[in-house]
């Protein structure tokens, strides 16, 4: 046995003591650290997404609360865009934008954008500006689609959306829970083979607010009901939504 | 040792030690990040800070756990095992950058205040019969490492020598011994939460050899040591039992030997044998694996100071061994198995190898 | 549920509050008299035990109501520690963590149901983006780009 005795309140320790530790110490620096490398480059890529954190545009068109909060907003050479509304943190559409259903509005808010779905966070309580009763022609565009019955993971969109990335699956349950608990419009995400995914957006029935579970946020779940596009958004007007039992993976 | 504390006790050594700490952590921490900016693109800052620190803190719970069974094993680990308290303090502070980084992202600005949100978001599957059958890994990941995180936080807040004295080393030593269930939490945090998202085979396995090693040092130890403990006695007479040969105690070097269910350590200085309780009064450490050092035993985890002769610390430290009465016959040492009262002073007895 | 996990962050709030009240009266009066070690001891050490104060206060506090002097090493682990038990507490709770968490771990995985996102459609969706595809350019907007930045 190595007689070398260490005494750390000592300024030097035996040299070939010294010698073994700083080795030591390499091999297990490479190992960690190597070990980290590749732990990072097996997570699974998060999806793509914008937030404007901390940027304000101005926004203005038609206020619809249902079947989901959305600003129907024409832009100068005659394109329209439909924006899915929510607040800040957590929640859904603020309690100062609430009670002006079809009305013309302006006010300031951020970005969320994930591909061709669009979203707004009205940030900005005194920006908010009523501009009185719309024209009469300017009702929601919802064309029917067909009646559909689906399964995916129920997301919160707004997080989905780009807020945070990745933004699904276990790690993300809780937030997702808190999400759609604060009235963040539920999502219904959906894989299909050759990584192709969609969101579709989920509401009740005849303009009344989805009534379900927020705890089956991150779950599988199957929806059924009316298929509709409103914009560049899929809603589905849900007559049934059930938790499906699991699959072993 | 010192008689008046001091926040850090600043050495050469222990500077290199937590530099080279800092340093390892840091190079962990970027080379996660690195990778995963890489890998994922679109992934958040909060993202990666929250699994950087989480891997980071995990990786040096796994050496942390290793160094003691290794320093059983090969006393060359004994240097890391100085300042372990160290990379505890460290560990835990990952541990709480992480737990603060996904509670603000995962639970604040919502509806319910966000220490009750980790506990209860998802609340329906802590019942794992809740949605028919049985659906135990949909259960809440949360509270496994909040629980850990408390235990971490109690040893990093008790880790100072003042605790020691004034917890009593028993009762601190238990409250250490949490780590190993603060391990245990971990992993299961992990399976339950990560593991259910990120489907790589590399995670689990990663986690399942990193357990195998960490357990199986441990397990080897505990053989060995339970193997000593059992160790068989040797002859009795007059109260005193024989314990080994003389020769097998080297000069300046210490013995670990049992007697009656106790360990004690014999050292054998200038030809004469000595007995004492092999029990540092730090923290426990076994004695009979030191070394004589300037005339006193000397503990090898943190090199604490005895006087062979009558077990006391040199002034003016006042910490005390047990001495035992021994005898050398025959090229056989003897030992009384009852200790002295504290502070009796033995001469020892004098080895005639010839 | 939730009510009795917001009395009990209260409860932990209520004692964490105590803890602090009485590590400043620790700090004035307790260290010095508990532990003679503590004797012209720096403001780091003070801070790095503070922590623990707030912690594990009652503890202290009959610590300091019991003893006028204690803190020597004197009455050190061959005492109180008896390291034959740790010893063995050691070996006990490698052998249980050695059965529980595989058995924890490989519940979670053997049960680990498939990625919830898993397609299932009745007839075949309107259409369909990939997820690495990269971002659409802004949706034109309504009116002006009047930026501005806050926070």
């Amino acid at each position: 046995m190595n007689d070398d005795f260490y005494i750390g309140y000592l300024e030097k320790a035996p040299s070939s003591l010294g010698r073994w530790t700083r080795r030591v110490v390499l091999a297990l620096g490479v190992l960690v650290v190597g070990l980290a490398a590749m732990l990072a480059a097996r997570q699974t890529p998060a999806e793509p997404g914008t937030f404007e954190f901390g940027i304000q545009r101005t926004f203005e068109g038609v206020l619809h609360e249902s079947p989901l909060p959305m600003l129907q907003s024409v832009s100068s050479n005659g394109v329209t865009t439909h924006y899915l509304l929510v607040g800040a943190g957590k929640y859904g559409l603020p309690a100062f934008a609430r009670g002006h259903d079809g009305q013309r509005v302006r006010f300031h808010g951020s970005l969320i954008q994930k591909g061709d779905n669009v979203m707004l966070e009205l940030n900005d309580e005194k920006s908010f500006t009523p501009l009185g009763p719309a024209a009469s022609d300017n009702a929601p565009g919802r064309e029917v689609i067909g009646e559909i019955s689906i399964t995916g993971e129920l997301v919160d969109t707004k997080c989905y959306f780009g807020v945070m990335r990745p933004a699904t699956g276990k790690i993300h349950r809780a937030c997702a829970v808190r999400c759609l608990s604060g009235g963040v419009p539920p999502g219904l995400l959906v894989r299909q083979g050759n990584d192709a995914s969609v969101v579709i957006l989920l509401a009740g029935l005849n303009g009344r607010p989805l009534s379900y579970e927020v705890e089956w946020a991150a779950r599988r779940v199957r929806a059924t009901g009316k298929l509709k596009s409103q914009g560049a958004h899929l809603v589905l007007e849900v007559a049934r939504l059930s938790l499906v039992d699991d699959e072993r993976d | 040792m010192s008689t008046t504390y001091r926040a850090i006790d600043w050495n050469r050594q222990k500077r290199r030690y937590d530099l080279t700490l800092v340093v390892l952590v840091a190079l962990v921490f970027l080379s996660f990040m690195g990778v995963s900016l890489l890998r994922s693109t679109h992934i958040t800052a909060e993202t990666l800070l929250i699994r950087g620190s989480a891997v980071t803190a995990l990786l040096l719970l796994h050496v942390i756990l290793a160094i003691g069974p290794l320093a059983r094993f090969d006393p060359r680990f004994l240097p890391l095992l100085y300042n372990r308290r160290h990379l505890g303090v460290t560990m835990f502070f990952l541990a709480l950058v992480h737990s603060v980084f996904a509670t603000v992202q995962f639970h604040a600005l919502g509806d319910e205040s966000p220490l009750v949100s980790v506990l209860t978001a998802y609340r329906q599957d802590y019942n794992v019969f809740a949605s028919g059958g049985f659906q135990p890994a949909h259960f809440p990941f949360e509270p496994f490492g909040a629980a850990a995180l408390v235990i971490l936080f109690l040893m990093a807040a008790t880790s100072h020598d003042f605790w020691l004295r004034n917890l009593g080393a028993g009762f601190w030593k238990a409250l250490h011994l949490g780590v190993y269930a603060a391990y245990g939490l971990l992993l299961v945090h992990v399976a339950f939460g990560a593991l259910q998202s990120e489907r790589s085979p590399a995670y689990p396995l990663v986690l399942g050899l990193g357990f195998v090693v960490i357990a199986g040092l441990h397990l080897a130890a505990a053989r060995k040591e339970a193997r000593l403990d059992r160790a068989e006695l040797g002859a009795e007479q007059d109260g005193f039992i024989s314990v080994c040969r003389a020769s097998e105690v080297r000069e300046g070097r210490g013995r670990v030997v049992m007697a009656r269910g106790q360990r004690v350590a014999l050292f054998r200085q200038q030809a004469r044998i000595f007995a004492t309780s092999n029990v540092c009064r730090h923290q426990g450490g076994p004695v009979g694996e030191g070394q004589i050092v300037d005339g006193c035993i000397t503990c090898p985890w943190h090199g604490w100071n005895y006087q062979p002769e009558d077990g006391c610390s040199p002034p003016p430290f006042q910490e005390v061994l047990e001495t035992y009465n021994i005898r050398v016959i025959a090229g056989h040492v003897w030992l009384k198995a009852t200790a002295n009262p504290l502070g009796t002073r033995c001469a020892g007895s004098l080895v005639d190898d010839r | 549920m939730v009510e009795f996990v917001h009395a009990s962050l209260l409860a932990i709030q209520a004692y964490g509050t105590l803890g602090l009240v009485f590590a400043l009266a620790f700090h004035w009066r307790g260290l010095s008299r508990l532990d003679q070690g503590s004797r012209g001891a720096g403001l780091g050490f003070r801070w790095v035990i503070t922590p623990g104060v707030v912690a594990l206060w009652p503890w202290l506090a009959v610590r300091c109501w019991r003893t006028k002097q204690v803190g020597s090493f004197a009455e050190g682990p061959h005492a109180s520690a008896a390291p034959g038990r740790l010893r063995a507490a050691h070996g006990l709770a490698w052998k249980a963590l050695a059965v529980l968490l595989p058995l924890a771990v490989g519940v979670a995985l053997w049960w680990r149901p498939i990625d919830p996102s898993s397609g299932d459609v009745t007839e075949s969706l309107p259409r369909t983006a990939a997820p690495g595809s990269p971002d659409a350019s802004l949706p034109p907007q309504p009116h002006q780009p009047e930026t501005q930045r806050s926070h």
